[in-house]
């Protein structure tokens, strides 16, 4: 039986990581802000700070993760880190990577929630749930959305990703792939029946869970590797700890 | 309403759609062209993005310049469906947007970095929507801009 407490210091330190790598990537490329949304010097002096700060509360987070801090700022840190994290949409003018910033928020609030377990221990419970629910559902939706386009079910979707200009920087060796419509069917449907399945994990044995897991880190790292997107691999594997309470 | 927008851009964090990739046939693209003399002349087109391949791996875990890219390109996409939402003529509407003024900015950004641009004074961008197997559709067209950077409106 895995404790409710480890699980909270894995998605503690997997969150702290990827916030740290979420924000020191907007740190580095922060000159963009001001040229083209245009936020003149003081609020470039602004974002500045603000980015530094959200650095020192992941590294604080961390450190809860491994229990050097006492729990009791565990409610402030959560709230500053929401609340930078909805201030940092803003000033962006819309989530920086699209579902990566989502669901590291939904990791947030499943942590903030798991924090008032003091009054009643079912927060600590509710948390947990919330984030594991939020993980299951987005796969389970993605995969619904998909499976619904015909482009996805003949493979069509996988060629132009793989041959047109699309908005990912595609990983150059897989672009071959484009010209064999069998091996872009069978991508798209093992796309689609990773995140249809997925939610089956809540029905098996903890043993038989980490080849879900296991799969999903494999899924993101190829995401990451083919398209680029880095920040989903980060966000999605905070949600995973959740996953081996229920 | 400055307010509302961004309440409605909050809300998109706290209420996900889990919505990824349900778009794959088509996809929006900006072109430019450099002018050296606004009032005449053949204009050039080119892709403000070229489409780029990577042989790096090392991106799976830290990707700041490719996120940055996403992201450049994501303003490109917000800017069509604000367009959609806009009244004909889109000459008239659009130009009036915030979402024009950052694509202004993003072409002069990437115009302004070296190789210098020489000659040219002005510039032109135009929004395309290139979709798999169909002719490739010009949904907006800018008048010349001032190749300068400038302060926001």
């Amino acid at each position: 039986m895995i404790e409710i407490a480890h699980i909270l210091s894995a998605t503690q330190c997997l969150l702290a990581i990827g916030l740290l790598v979420q924000t020191i990537e907007v740190a580095i490329t922060r000159a963009f802000y001001s040229s083209v949304l245009s936020q003149k010097g003081s609020s470039q002096g602004i974002l500045t700070v603000f980015l530094a700060g959200r650095i020192i509360g992941s590294l604080l987070l961390l450190l809860l993760a491994f229990n050097y801090l006492p729990s009791r700022i565990q409610q402030p840190l959560y709230w500053l880190l929401l609340l930078s994290s909805i201030f940092l949409v803003i000033r962006t003018r819309g989530p920086l990577c699209g579902g990566s910033d989502a669901m590291f928020f939904q990791v947030q609030v499943g942590l903030l929630i798991c924090s008032y377990a003091d009054w009643n221990p079912v927060f600590g419970i509710m948390g947990i749930a919330y984030i594991a629910a939020q993980s299951a559902l987005s796969y389970f939706l993605a995969g619904i959305v998909k499976l619904r386009n015909s482009s996805w079910r003949n493979g069509e979707a996988i060629r132009n990703l793989f041959s047109m200009n699309t908005p990912y920087r595609i990983f150059e060796p897989v672009r071959a792939i484009a010209h064999a419509p069998i091996a872009c069917m069978m991508m798209a449907w093992a796309t689609m029946l990773f995140e249809l399945l997925f939610p089956l994990l809540f029905m098996v044995p903890i043993e038989a869970k980490s080849i879900f897991l296991l799969a999903g880190v494999t899924f993101h790292l190829m995401n990451a590797a083919i398209i680029g997107i880095n920040r989903f691999f980060w966000a999605w594997i905070a949600t995973y700890p959740a996953l081996l309470l229920f | 309403m400055e307010i509302i927008k961004e309440l409605t851009l909050a809300a998109k964090l706290l209420l996900p759609s889990w919505n990824f990739f349900n778009e794959v046939s088509c996809f929006p693209r900006l072109d430019f062209a450099l002018l050296v003399d606004p009032s005449h002349g053949t204009t050039t087109w080119n892709e403000l993005y070229p489409q780029h391949a990577t042989s790096s791996l090392g991106r799976i875990l830290f990707n700041p310049w490719g996120n940055l890219e996403l992201l450049e390109k994501n303003f490109i996409s917000a800017a069509v469906d604000h367009l959609a939402m806009l009244s004909q003529p889109f000459s008239e509407s659009f130009p009036a947007t915030e979402a024009f003024a950052i694509l202004q900015r993003l072409v002069q950004s990437k115009l302004n970095q070296p190789p210098e641009t020489g000659s040219h004074s002005h510039f032109q961008f135009r929004l395309v929507i290139e979709c798999a197997n169909e002719p490739e559709q010009i949904i907006f067209t800018s008048e010349p801009l001032s190749l300068s950077k400038q302060e926001v409106a």
